[in-house]
């Protein structure tokens, strides 16, 4: 990989910089239930969703002609999912989710999915924010999936399998899934709040903004995207 | 719920419509206005780069990257939890039920309380 935000206007902090190289490296490398050539080219879909003309979110893009090569890397399938959680995350519903599975992912195919597509949502963001690039990406790295299935994983409280545990319902979203966890937390880590001072700190600050200003920009951005949660 | 806790910690007066839009002002928060402007068109607008030039300004360079990585966060956070049916907490549901009314999130298509 090239340098990363090397020509934005303003310097960026070295740890953000490692958090997202680290991310797109992984995003390169075979995950749980995708290959590394699978799981970029749900990036490189990510990226033509966010610059597309916008669907309705009912349109599958892959029914629309022309717009996605036949012989794409992923199934159909995948590349609607991509497309709907980019443009219209606020829409989804429980059915959507079964309709997605009876289309032929596998639940841990499909959080996997969820995982790269939040995480390239998120860089991608970061990226346009800045008045930056898109950062470049890495080549696929050979290897295949390692299918490892995580001890307890089941449908409970959300759509998808979780492992049960304490703590916040969002952190146990992606849990049947360890590659899509690492990276969502690496992440949050770099761009929010550490874990323990969630919670444990209201007063946390890296300095440039305090907690409430924090605060508002992510009670704001969740709005924006019309989500409930 | 953690703007409302946050204010609290240092016993600020904040106004939680702030979240709504920027019209509504600062409302407590410093810079509120502007932050808020910034996350809005960091979603979708025509003025980045001009809110991004008066944001520098208002709160510095580093002030900057971090709302920035802040409003990235927020676009992974909803998309793992609309995509993955994530539930309103269960201690959360009853504490939140006015602020909920009060800024119409009951009326989101991702409501979710206690699906199972």
């Amino acid at each position: 990989m090239g340098p990363l935000y090397d020509k934005a206007v303003v310097p960026v902090r070295p740890d953000l910089i490692q958090a997202h190289r680290q991310t797109a490296q992984e995003w390169a490398a075979p995950g749980n239930w995708w290959s590394g050539a699978e799981r970029l080219a749900m990036v490189t879909e990510v990226r033509r969703a966010r610059e597309a003309d916008e669907l309705p979110p009912w349109v599958r893009p892959t029914t629309v002609e022309g717009l996605i090569d036949p012989d794409h890397v992923l199934a159909a399938a995948a590349i609607d999912a991509v497309w709907r959680l980019t443009n219209h995350p606020g829409t989804l519903t429980r059915q959507w989710y079964n309709e997605v599975i009876e289309w032929g992912l596998s639940p841990e195919q499909y959080v996997e999915l969820v995982g790269v597509v939040a995480t390239a949502n998120c860089v991608e963001v970061f990226a346009s924010a800045i008045g930056s690039e898109p950062i470049p990406l890495p080549g696929p790295v050979e290897g295949t999936a390692d299918h490892e299935a995580v001890a307890g994983a089941t449908p409970s409280t959300h759509w998808v399998p979780t492992v049960p545990g304490r703590g916040a319902n969002v952190g146990k979203a992606l849990s049947a899934v360890p590659v899509a966890v690492r990276a969502w937390q690496r992440l949050s880590a770099a761009q929010y709040v550490p874990l323990e001072a969630l919670l444990g700190d209201l007063q946390w600050s890296r300095g440039a903004l305090d907690r409430m200003q924090v605060e508002l920009l992510a009670a704001r951005t969740s709005l924006l995207n019309e989500c409930f949660y | 719920m953690l703007l409302g806790l946050s204010s609290g910690a240092v016993e600020a007066d904040v106004e939680l419509d702030s979240v709504t839009g920027s019209e509504h002002g600062d409302r407590g928060v410093a810079h509120g206005a502007l932050l808020t402007r910034f996350a809005e068109q960091v979603h979708q607008g025509d003025d980045l780069d001009q809110v991004r030039a008066e944001l520098i300004e208002a709160v510095g360079e580093a002030g900057l990257i971090d709302a920035a990585a802040i409003c990235a966060n927020f676009n992974m956070m909803v998309r793992i939890a609309d995509g993955t049916g994530t539930p309103l907490d269960e201690g959360t549901v009853l504490v939140s039920a006015e602020l909920r009314q009060d800024l119409g999130l009951d009326d989101l298509t991702s409501k979710r309380l206690t699906e199972v």
